[in-house]
């Protein structure tokens, strides 16, 4: 049966209408980074340069925020599934009482205001004389990221058959064995998506960086807000496509796993 | 290896009455020994107790003499056949058919030489390297009985394995099933709810009902003869027979319980 002419455009609306909504603003800020003068109106750049991108990219300050959020948002994505890995699959058992519950408690933080949970956060880290630290940032950063991993690797685990560990135990493997070989290759796709959420919610942090970190642990989300006071569309170009780029790769990555672990 | 099942008792619940209560019989080595018995009764249960992945509220299992109390799943010498094949979907067919070789540290050689001669002995050695997502219902099973023979168990634990395929495959798969245990003699404990199933397959017969051992037999003995009353069945395991062989020509047989031995916790 053939698809009618209209129905096929509308098919494409959407897609290309969201396509749009992110590209034009990743598109803007690759062309600012790569502007010499770009003033309104004028719906181009007056020409093209990377100078801007060598100079930022060349910057050791650029360079030690990326390898800071880097190691900061590793470390709290490595801890983040560790945690939620056995928490997700206890809320995962059929019947737990509660769980819809839990989840929305995990979440409050996240819902409450962002400057109230940093200074309620700051404070405690100033009391363990862990403010100003790297590891104070990222236990600061678990406090918004676990939820994710926990919400996305416990709904993993609610689809995951179980049997499938009780049929490796009786081919006898063990605990770790069946952790391996059996669940890890059949939850890989969760993780992914875990590991990607977590690490996009951590790398973008900006309130809870500058408060836990005193301002000696900078990331590039920081360096970034800084050039948005700055003012300088080309500075704030090559940083905001920088700080995007590993969420970006991640997102893709996560997206794609979903994409195949869907497909038949 | 001679398999005895001593006085298990399972409960669910604390105060509820028990799954299985005092179930005791022996599986003689080599033989093809049926679980039967109707839906819910605690075969299932019976198994994952004895293959170690429940625990028993009181009772034993001895295989060949010596007690598996306490001794994890993964360290019997016990394999189970589940009624859905589970089979791991990241790995290919002889790599499913490895799982337990691997997991035993089987060199990789070995093991694939192993698993090709169970997948032949099961009949799809043209289908080892294909990814599992592409197998009829009947090939999952036969790749999940090649798995589970490739560790040679020293006992065969399987629980309704032909349930979920059509009653052609059921048929090939039984005798697959027989000519497997002809070929290597595995002792073989089975739930089935499929009298017709039990009389092809089975050396011995043990009927559970209401947690207990109703009655034990040769099937001939427990299956009786065509012309007995169907109202002596402990259960109306007839009609399964009937509506589960919707393709078979031969008129059929009422079993019944005729010359079959009453064990000491059988009900009136």
């Amino acid at each position: 049966m053939s698809v009618p002419q209209s129905a096929r455009h509308g098919r494409l609306v959407t897609p290309l209408a969201a396509v749009l909504v992110v590209a034009t603003p990743i598109a803007i800020l690759a062309l600012a980074a790569l502007s010499t003068r770009w003033f309104f109106p004028d719906p181009f750049p007056d020409s093209l340069t990377t100078e801007h991108l060598s100079k930022i990219l060349g910057s050791s300050t650029t360079r030690a925020s990326i390898a800071t959020g880097l190691l900061v948002s590793a470390t709290v994505t490595a801890i983040a599934l560790l945690v939620s890995w056995p928490a997700s699959r206890v809320l995962a058992r059929p019947h737990m009482p509660g769980r819809a519950v839990i989840i929305v408690l995990l979440f409050l933080p996240s819902v409450l205001p962002a400057v109230g949970l940093a200074m309620g956060i700051d404070i405690v880290l100033l009391r363990l004389d862990l403010a100003g630290t790297y590891i104070g940032v990222v236990i600061a950063h678990l406090v918004p990221t676990i939820p994710y991993a926990v919400a996305v690797l416990t709904a993993g685990f609610v689809r995951h058959d179980r049997r499938l560990e009780a049929q490796a135990a009786v081919l006898g493997a063990n605990d770790w064995q069946r952790l391996r070989l059996v669940t890890l290759p059949a939850l890989r796709g969760t993780l992914l998506v875990a590991a990607a959420l977590t690490f996009v919610v951590s790398w973008s942090q900006y309130l809870l960086t500058v408060l836990s970190g005193s301002g000696r642990v900078v990331t590039i989300t920081m360096l970034l807000f800084s050039a948005l006071s700055g003012g300088n569309p080309s500075t704030i170009g090559v940083l905001a496509l920088v700080a995007a780029s590993p969420a970006t790769i991640l997102l893709a990555l996560a997206g794609r796993q979903t994409t195949e672990s869907i497909a038949p | 290896m001679s398999l005895i099942v001593d006085g298990i008792v399972k409960l669910f619940q604390p105060q509820a009455d028990p799954v299985l209560n005092g179930v005791s019989f022996v599986v003689e080595p080599g033989s093809v020994t049926c679980l039967l018995g109707p839906s819910g009764v605690g075969k299932t249960t019976l198994l994952h107790v004895i293959a170690g992945l429940a625990d028993p509220d009181a009772g034993t299992v001895h295989l060949d003499g010596a007690s598996l109390d306490g001794v994890p799943a993964h360290r019997r010498p016990l394999t189970l056949l589940m009624q859905q094949p589970q089979l791991f979907a990241h790995l290919d067919v002889i790599d499913n058919v490895a799982f337990g070789l691997r997991v035993r540290g089987v060199a990789r050689r070995a093991r694939r030489r192993r698993s090709l001669e169970l997948l032949e002995l099961v009949g799809i050695d043209h289908l080892a390297s294909r990814s599992t997502h592409h197998l009829s219902g009947g090939e999952q099973q036969r790749v999940a009985l090649a798995r589970a023979l490739a560790v040679r168990p020293a006992v065969l634990l399987a629980d309704e394995p032909f349930a979920s395929v059509d009653a052609s495959v059921r048929r090939d798969l039984q005798d697959l099933v027989t000519s497997v245990h002809r070929e290597l003699g595995t002792t073989m404990l089975m739930v089935t709810h499929d009298l017709d199933e039990a009389r092809r397959i089975a050396d011995h017969c043990v009927v559970l009902e209401h947690g207990r051992v109703a009655i034990q037999g040769s099937p001939h003995e427990i299956i009786g003869r065509p012309t007995t009353p169907t109202a002596q069945l402990p259960w109306s395991a007839h009609r399964h027979v009937k509506t589960t062989e919707p393709d078979s020509q031969r008129p059929v047989e009422t079993p019944s319980l005729v010359n079959g031995s009453r064990t000491s916790g059988a009900r009136p």
